[in-house]
């Protein structure tokens, strides 16, 4: 009977330990690195930033500053320092992002430390586009009561106007036989600006706005209706790398099945991509 | 490989032919049968010793022994049946005594003249062999249950058994999941085990007569899984006499009958239906009342920036990502399911001569759950935002069964050699369709201002036909060998489909697998056994052959002490594929392995351990561990816009390690055990979890079990408690945004590390007291049991809405408190 009681206590012991209670953590948080890197810029405006936590979803990331962001080229270091936007950049003038580099990043936050890597892409070639200089009627909206408001002459010649703007669209076009990944923005110069439309109708029209994703044609359509000012703008096509179209392949989540967005950092969150572009201008003019 | 098969074919062949030469060597065999007292059905897997000696053997499913150069003095046999009482067979010294019939008497019958020994388990024998548990169905009705002897739930009281599984009567055994066992009813194979909810399974008890439980390591007879064996033997009925029964209990009722079959044979039909769905009975209301009230009370307001610092906390500070903290945030709702199930048993039985059986069995079960429904919840004007309402209806129907037949016909050739021929059909079938409606309204104006539908449909079913030669041979008083061959041909259909158009996954499969199994127990001196054993399977899908090693030995050190150890090495070929669901639980569904998509998955078992065993108590541990290796994860959290299915699927390795300690009162009135389990078991998949190790969802460090039965007069009393630590879960930890190159900002929500957080420890208590009494020739016995006694609020999973950020958060529960009554009569 003796070991009988000692076998009750050798299990009753083992339970006892067992008897913990309510969850338990098992992780540390993560962070979220957002770093691009741009052939022939200097490095700059890489984030380092916290999640947002679940229930405050209007809260804003914090960025971290207290991070030690390492940039590694052809076995040199390059350690980044934050700068008054909270952002890190390379100071030094020896680091250069050219075509064809590959680039690691180690972000150590805490306990964590995320790595990645990228390669500069080359540079877009052939980049044309089907108009340099665009002139657009000037849209004037008929005064209340003053020529019969929208109903009337005025507003026939404002419609027209518009719906010659709508109509017309510039063509961007750009070498690409393999079929890589190409992503084009288009930016205003200006500094004063000149409102293509009065208000009442850029407000409608907002929903034209243009957005470009990631695309492995060698050419995109850009409506005039996205152009929002006079003056002078630049097309920018860059060559971009797999990990940032991963960005936008990803943005159909569905609450049934989470899906993880694919990030090219390990041990973290976000992107580290690399590109190279070339730019094309345009002016536009009134009539 | 091929050859490798052949041969071992070969060698089963020249066993038989060696049967004949070797027979007339002997001079002294006893055999016979050993039969139940009350009801004249077979007993299989009853134990016969020779008195005073190590010297004896079980019966084999249809009830034979053989005991081969036993003394030709005067002896006496002690026979031994979990549940029946002990009995002693005096036998005059003599010669081959070869149609012995012995029958036990079950231990609700006190006769004068049954001798009382040392072996009389109550309710399971853990001590017949290494990881094996021999579990008797009729003495399951003295534990606690949800108001109906359920065969698997009580499995899931013994150690190595995961009793923490209430949304699941399958089994976890040793860190597998419950695909990784076969579970076999005479010989059709059980795809999935569960009903109503998940909280009974499938398997009437009133029509099962026997249940082996192989915990690791199983014998070479049996393959295709990676964790365990549980092989249930149907009731044959009483050839000689009418028996029948009902059963009621506030969920559900049940009848039987046994009817004889011109002394030759016999059919058993018995029939279980829930009747929920027709009558709610109070009690059943009641206890959703309790389990709503519970759970209501657990609703907490929202409160912005309650997760621990929220995005102030910044480096250093903690940025409130962690769940635990956010949980006090958001919104808790709860489901009522509606639900029914049925399940039909019947065996026709016919004994041509005491050395044949013929027996045809069939098993058909099906269930229906419902979980439809509807919820509104407002929130709070905010900023600019007004106050919105946001209503959710969504339609949720599962159906799933099984459907099987077996045919089977045993012949004892004579003292020595057995054969047992079965051909079985086996069909799962599993339809699931979720179709989710949400409006969000401005609470104030009552207007529309966005509707979304979403939808799932998935079907799954899985067809076997199977045909078996198992044979056992008694070589000589050293050897027994067991040789066979198993052939199958399997079928899988699996669709998913999303909002009616998007396929993601459409496959039909079809394959085949020959296995030629060996097998020799060999005692080589009294107090040692070995099993040696393999088995070779061809799969017909990836045309390979896999070897299956077994070896087991058990030495006795002396009257009390035993060591043993065991390897085996194991395949699966149709495998269950967990479809993992963030948030809304996670669901599966089986494919075949085909090495494309999925690959052959194999686990080595390596088991060592001793025991200490007395008259009235056994306490046994055992260490063990398994390497797992193809191991299969489906998953849509990494999926892509275009929808490609390789990507869909994930495969990896695991370890599962720990060891078990039993300590378990054989006999008396007062009789039970307790079990402690300390476990892991990790899995590694490198496209998953940045390629790090992650605890499996089934992951239980540690579980404590204690059981306990009490006869008192016509009482008996039913006393278990369970105790599990947190099972593992993955919960989204946040959102993220990236600025791209245009200016504007996307936002995603980051899911967690895989399984990365833990739910609250599991423990419930059970209680049940039964009264027996007779009214004229009828046993009637009046039950009461109570599920989760004192009311613990588990938790069984969390279910995540994103409609609305901050997204409301659902804790599924278990059952609290639930009483329920029973009364059957049997005659």
């Amino acid at each position: 009977m003796d070991r009988i009681n000692l076998y009750i206590l050798i299990i009753s012991l083992f339970g006892v330990v067992s008897c913990t209670d309510d969850a338990v953590e098992l992780e540390e948080d993560r962070f979220v690195v957002e770093a691009f890197l741009f052939a022939n810029e200097p490095v700059s405006g890489i984030r380092v930033k916290g999640i947002i936590p679940l229930n405050d979803p209007d809260s804003v990331a914090p960025l971290i500053t207290e991070a030690r962001v390492l940039l590694m080229k052809d076995g040199n270091n390059y350690e980044l320092s934050v700068n008054e936007d909270d952002e890190y950049e390379y100071t030094g003038n020896d680091l250069t992002v050219s075509t064809g580099d590959i680039f690691d990043i180690e972000v150590t936050y805490g306990d964590i430390t995320a790595t990645a890597s990228t390669v500069v892409p080359a540079p877009t070639t052939g980049l044309q586009i089907s108009e340099s200089e665009i002139l657009l009627p000037e849209i004037v909206l008929p005064t209340p009561g003053g020529g019969g408001g929208f109903g009337g002459g005025g507003a026939t010649a404002v419609r027209e106007a518009i719906m010659s703007i709508l109509s017309n669209s510039l063509i961007v076009e750009w070498d690409n036989p393999n079929q890589e990944l190409y992503f084009m923005v288009v930016e205003n110069l200006v500094d004063e600006l000149d409102p293509i439309f009065p208000d009442r109708i850029a407000n409608r029209l907002r929903r034209f706005r243009f957005v470009s994703e990631p695309t492995n044609e060698n050419f995109m359509e850009f409506s005039l209706a996205n152009l929002e000012t006079f003056g002078q703008h630049v097309i920018k096509v860059y060559h971009v790398n797999q990990e940032y179209a991963d960005l936008y392949e990803n943005l159909n989540q569905d609450s049934r099945d989470l899906n993880e967005p694919p990030s090219n950092i390990k041990n973290g969150l976000g992107v580290f991509s690399a590109f190279n572009s070339q730019n094309v201008y345009f002016d536009v003019k009134k009539e | 490989m091929k050859k490798l098969l052949l041969k071992i074919t070969f060698l089963a062949v020249g066993i038989t032919i060696c049967t004949i030469s070797a027979f007339a060597q002997e001079q002294r065999t006893l055999a016979g049968i050993i039969k139940s007292a009350g009801n004249g059905e077979r007993l299989p897997f009853a134990t016969v010793l020779i008195k005073g000696t190590t010297k004896g053997t079980t019966t084999n499913v249809d009830g034979h022994f053989s005991i081969l150069q036993a003394p030709a003095s005067k002896l006496t046999l002690q026979i031994t049946y979990i549940g029946f009482n002990p009995k002693e067979i005096e036998l005059e010294a003599g010669e081959d005594m070869l149609d012995l019939a012995i029958e036990l008497s079950d231990t609700q019958i006190s006769l004068d003249e049954i001798v009382i020994s040392a072996e009389n388990y109550k309710f399971m024998n853990a001590s017949s062999g290494i990881s094996t548990y021999k579990v008797s169905p009729q003495q399951m009705h003295s534990l606690p249950s949800f108001g109906e002897t359920d065969i698997f739930r009580s499995l899931q009281l013994l150690p190595g058994i995961s009793g923490t599984n209430e949304s699941s009567s399958g089994l976890y055994v040793r860190g597998g999941t419950p695909d990784q066992n076969l579970v076999l009813l005479d010989g059709m194979t059980v795809y999935n085990v569960d009903h109503f909810f998940g909280f009974f399974s499938a398997f009437n008890a009133d029509a099962v007569k026997d249940v082996q439980v192989y915990k690791g390591a199983f014998p070479a007879k049996y393959g295709g899984r990676l964790s365990s064996v549980v092989d249930m033997t149907g009731k044959s009925g009483d050839q000689n006499q009418f028996h029948g029964g009902v059963s009621l209990n506030m969920l559900n009722a049940k009848a039987y009958v046994q009817v004889p079959l011109f002394s030759k044979g016999s059919f058993v039909l018995s029939a279980r239906r829930s009747y929920t769905d027709i009558i709610q009975s109070g009690l059943y209301n009641s206890i959703f009342d309790v389990f709503n009230q519970t759970s209501a009370n657990d609703t907490q307001t929202p409160q912005q920036g309650a997760g621990g610092g929220g995005a102030a906390g910044g480096p250093g500070g903690g940025r409130g990502g962690n769940f635990g903290g956010n949980l006090q945030g958001l919104d808790v709702a709860t489901v009522e399911p509606d639900f029914y199930f049925y399940d039909l048993n019947s065996k026709f039985n016919f004994n041509p001569s005491d050395r044949d059986v013929i027996s045809l069995s069939l098993y058909n079960g099906q269930d229906y759950l419902n979980e439809s429904n509807d919820n509104s919840r407002t929130i709070d004007a905010r900023g600019n935002q007004p106050s919105r309402r946001i209503d959710r209806g969504v339609y949720e129907l599962n159906e799933w069964g099984n459907r099987g037949a077996s045919l089977k016909w045993s012949r004892q050739w004579d003292a020595r050699f057995y054969s047992n021929i079965l051909v079985a059909y086996s069909n799962y079938f599993s339809q699931y369709n979720r179709d989710v409606n949400i409006g969000i309204y401005n609470a104030d104006a009552d207007t529309l201002q966005l509707a979304r539908n979403n939808g799932t449909f998935e079907d799954n079913d899985v067809t076997d036909l199977t045909f078996r030669i198992d044979n056992e041979f008694q070589l000589n008083a050293q050897h027994k060998l067991d040789f066979g061959l198993w052939a199958t041909e399997s079928k899988t259909d699996y669709d998913f489909i999303r909002n009616d158009t998007l396929t993601i996954l459409d496959r039909s499969q079809e394959s085949w697998y020959l296995a030629a199994y060996a097998q020799d127990t060999w005692n080589p001196m009294p107090d040692l056994s070995i099993n040696a054993g393999i088995r070779a399977t061809y799969f017909g899908a990836t045309e390979k052959t896999y070897v299956s090693p077994r070896l087991s030995a058990k030495y006795k050190l002396n009257d009390k002490v035993s060591f043993k150890a065991a390897y085996g090495k194991h395949y699966q070929f149709v495998n269950r594929i967990v479809n993992e669901n963030i948030t809304e639980g996670s669901r599966d569904f089986w494919l075949l392995a085909d090495d494309d998509l999925l690959g052959v998955s194999s686990a080595d078992h390596y088991i060592v351990g001793v025991s200490h065993e007395t008259q009235d108590f056994l306490f046994d541990v055992e260490a063990y561990r398994k390497d797992l290796s193809n191991l299969s994860e489906f998953s849509l959290r990494f999926q892509r816009n275009d929808i490609d299915i390789s990507r869909l699927f994930f495969s990896g390795t695991g370890i599962a390690q720990g060891i078990e300690f039993l300590l378990q009162k054989k006999t008396g009135k007062f009789n039970g055990w307790v079990t402690y389990t300390l476990a892991e078991v990790f899995h590694t998949f490198p496209d998953l979890n940045e390629g790090n190790s992650f605890p499996a969802l089934h992951n239980q460090q540690h579980e404590f079990k204690l059981v306990n039965s009490f006869e008192l007069g016509d009482w008996t009393l039913g006393l278990t408690w369970v105790y599990g630590s947190g099972k593992p879960y993955t919960e989204p930890e946040g959102y993220y945004n990236i600025e791209l190159l245009d200016g504007r900002e996307f936002s995603y929500t980051s899911v967690g590390t895989k399984n990365g957080s833990q739910l609250p420890a599991y423990h419930r208590m059970d209680f049940s007291a039964h009264y027996g009494f007779n009214i004229g020739k009828s046993e009637v016995d009046m039950g009461m049991s109570i599920f989760n006694l004192y009311g613990r609020k588990n938790i069984w999973y969390r279910e995540f809405d994103f409609t609305e950020l901050p997204p409301s958060i659902t804790d599924i529960r278990y059952l609290g408190f639930t009483p329920n009554l029973s009364l059957s009569i049997n005659f």
